[in-house]
């Protein structure tokens, strides 16, 4: 008689809960690749990331291997490929460590001597203001009987966001984020205002800018309303103690933000820009690969078939690449600056 | 005549030494399309309505810098030059350093439409007159002319990095040119001849000028100067290529301290000139004169390029740590070198920038300039050639980070000093 030895581990979920989502995790890259646009990574647990791209061969977007960079149709700089290497080598990446790869890579000196200069002085605010913001935070759960690790969580999603520790010792939800206004939520106030008028300048050149327009308002009202959302928490800590579902979209909207702070950035180069017809196709890219989602053929996205430009509408006399680096150094810069900052 | 013009604009203290930043220079040098020598400018009765006795410049110089006030901050953005000198500043709270030789270059011109706005008293103006060998009614008919210029100094002297187009409202453009066309034929030659000469936006240009022109009643008499204007661009920067080309072949190789700060033919005028032959081409006209340009572009912006690399091969580059502000220039400086040769390739080819671009990497790359780190020299290098793959050092760089952590095909092997196969391999020495 033959023994069949079963499987130890019991393969039925306990207690008939439904498995979790698949977690799947879109991180934006602050990259300084010459390409449209910005990179996203697509993380799930205990799988290779991937790497999503806006098409530099036509419309849509790549869906590429994060080991491989080498035949993507531009040339990424060295600072992406050890920023994406130092990401993929962790096991479960997450935006905190998205932007402490981009603080270490950023302070080694991978994009120009100036972004080191910022990032050195990005990662010692950051580290006081860790440090405040989780004894502050501490201090105000403890009272309600929030538990340490909903505390650490709740420190470590204002520390991303920017906010400062005088909001949380103050205790008052309503005015919260308002004196002193977090560097990032400044930016994208200010995008919202500025919007009408730089889309002016787009259409002035023959551009349709409608969707993205429409796109970019979306997000940034989702990004206001990530921002209420946490002022509603500092102000009455009890409502901690209900939160843990909304904890994935929370963290999506914050895997996502600097990419859309990139785009609020992007919209002050539009005077500046060599080609009009470039930079909106750079909003169509960025605001796609932000908003790409796995199940995209489900639903076809408004911003799936813009059109490239054509290379002969960009000034020969300007070299592209350099061009694009230079600028995104820079948009680096202006992102490091928001942390960089005590106020 | 126009071969003559352009010998005067930039002065030197020897011909060998290339361009060097004075108050003169930075304050005329942009001038350079509507300024000739005295004599051609007595002698033709012609030139004399659309441009400058250079013996005037001397002369103005003298009365706009007479008491003011800002000479020693003037004096001290001089000599910061490329800017690898500058004092620390507080990056919160600066944004970056400006370039020094345009901040001084903007308060001189400020300076000059403020002094030439005023009018000139009597003993001042006779004064120029004699040093000048002009006749005073004729210095006061050019003043407000060049006051004109110098008020208006944002949109006709962009920056000497700037090759893009510099975007302006439409509505910005037309008045400039409507003013200048109030300002009388010598302030609207004028206005044309530097927005041709510094601009790479021809395309926006000449047809806002010709617009503006056709509002006139006596739209001919404006349109004939566009016109003449447009043609006389061409042979000028010809003639420009043509002497900066054998100015370079006297200068000689030595071992410098800093980089050029003033080129012959920065990068701005160079996409001007390749904007001019492009509009030719496209719109067939002056193709002739535009081919020459061209081939005389060609030799210029060679021989400056291999100058400048030669230049750079020889540096003698600080041995300890850089600080901030000289790191900064140098990448600024290696922008340039990369802009400079995309440049050059639109009169050549690229192959023959390729090499020499290839030169300078390899030159950054090794161990000759021991002030850079790992990181640094891969910054340079990246920012000099553009490559499809991945340079040396980043290569290296990469094999020592951490692999990553999920990955589609795994190459890892296995190996274990417990496993008898591996001992076996090592047999001999473990049992002896």
């Amino acid at each position: 008689m033959e023994t069949y030895v079963a499987d130890p581990r019991n393969t039925r979920r306990a207690g008939g809960v439904s498995s979790p989502l698949p977690a799947v995790l879109s991180l934006f890259l602050p990259t300084t690749s010459p390409l449209t646009g910005g990179m996203v990574l697509r993380v799930r647990p205990r799988q290779p990331a991937e790497l999503l791209v806006p098409n530099p061969f036509g419309a849509g977007i790549l869906v590429a291997d994060a080991c491989k960079l080498d035949d993507l149709g531009f040339v990424p700089t060295a600072f992406d490929r050890v920023l994406i290497r130092q990401i993929i080598a962790l096991r479960e990446p997450a935006p905190a460590d998205v932007r402490k790869s981009f603080f270490s890579v950023a302070s080694t000196g991978f994009a120009g001597r100036e972004t080191q200069v910022m990032a050195r002085l990005a990662i010692e605010t950051t580290e006081v203001r860790k440090a405040t913001l989780r004894r502050d935070i501490r201090a105000l759960t403890k009272e309600v009987g929030v538990s340490l690790e909903w505390a650490e969580w709740l420190a470590s999603r204002l520390l991303f966001l920017g906010v400062h520790s005088e909001s949380c010792r103050r205790g008052d939800g309503g005015a919260a984020f308002t004196s002193p206004v977090p560097a990032r939520l400044r930016i994208v106030k200010e995008a919202l205002e500025l919007l009408p008028q730089r889309r002016h300048a787009l259409e002035r050149a023959g551009l349709n800018t409608d969707r993205v327009v429409k796109v970019a308002t979306e997000a940034f009202g989702r990004i206001e309303a990530l921002y209420a959302m946490c002022a509603g928490l500092l102000a009455q800590p009890k409502s901690l103690l209900r939160i843990p579902a909304e904890t994935r979209t929370i963290d999506q909207e914050l895997a996502t933000l600097d990419g859309w702070i990139r785009f609020a950035l992007l919209l002050r180069e539009i005077p500046a820009a060599p080609a009009a017809g470039f930079m909106l196709a750079e909003f169509f890219s960025l605001a796609h690969v932000l908003t790409h989602h796995e199940k995209a053929a489900a639903g076809p996205s408004v911003l799936g078939n813009a059109m490239k430009p054509s290379q002969a509408h960009w000034p020969a006399e300007v070299d592209q690449a350099l061009y694009f680096a230079e600028r995104n150094e820079r948009l680096s810069r202006t992102l490091l600056l928001c942390d960089a900052r005590e106020d | 005549m126009a071969l003559s013009r352009a010998l005067v604009p930039v002065r030197m203290d020897g011909v060998s030494d290339g361009p060097v930043a004075t108050t003169f220079t930075l304050l005329f040098r942009p001038l350079w399309p509507i300024i000739i020598p005295a004599t051609e400018w007595r002698k033709s009765a012609a030139a004399a309505d659309h441009t400058i006795p250079d013996s005037l410049l001397d002369p103005l110089r003298i009365w706009i810098l007479d008491c003011f006030p800002e000479r020693a901050l003037v004096r001290q953005l001089i000599q910061a030059g490329d800017g690898s000198g500058l004092p620390d500043r507080d990056p919160l709270e600066d944004s970056g350093w400006a370039d020094p030789l345009e901040r001084a270059s903007e308060l001189l011109w400020r300076r000059a439409a403020h002094v030439l706005s005023r009018p000139m008293p009597e003993a001042v103006l006779t004064e120029i007159a004699e040093s000048s060998g002009l006749k005073t009614p004729t210095i006061e008919a050019l003043l407000p002319s060049i006051q004109f210029v110098f008020a208006q100094a944002r949109h006709f002297f962009p920056s000497r990095d700037e090759v893009g187009p510099v975007t302006c409202d439409g509505e910005e453009l037309d008045t400039l040119l409507a003013n200048a066309m109030n300002g009388g034929m010598t302030t609207w030659s004028f206005a044309l001849m530097l927005l041709f000469a510094s601009r790479t936006e021809i395309d926006l240009v000449l047809p806002a000028a010709r617009a503006v022109a056709h509002t006139r009643p006596d739209a001919k008499l404006w349109l004939d100067r566009c016109d003449a204007v447009l043609a006389e661009t061409f042979n000028l920067f010809e003639a420009r290529c043509d002497r900066i080309d054998r100015e370079i072949g006297l200068t000689e190789v030595t071992e410098r301290k800093e980089r050029r700060v003033l080129l012959w033919l920065e990068p701005a005028e160079q996409a001007t000139i390749s904007a001019l032959i492009r509009f030719a081409n496209r719109c067939s006209l002056h193709v002739l004169t535009a081919a020459r340009l061209k081939a005389s572009a060609a030799r210029a912006t060679r021989a400056q390029f291999m100058l400048l690399i030669e230049e750079d091969l020889q540096l003698a580059w600080p041995v300890a740590a850089w600080t901030d502000a000289r790191m900064v220039a140098f990448e600024q400086g290696n922008r340039r070198f990369r802009q400079l040769a995309l440049l050059g390739r639109m009169f050549t080819r690229f192959v023959d920038y390729r090499a020499a671009l290839g030169q300078l990497v390899e030159h950054y790359a090794g161990d000759q300039v021991p002030g850079l780190t790992y990181t640094e020299r891969m910054h340079a290098i990246e920012i000099l050639e553009e490559s499809s793959t991945a340079s040396q050092p980043l290569t290296d760089y990469l094999a020592l980070m951490p692999p990553p952590a999920y990955s589609k095909f795994s190459l890892r092997k296995t190996f274990s000093f417990t496993d008898t196969r591996v001992g076996r391999a090592y047999g001999p020495l473990v049992t002896e």
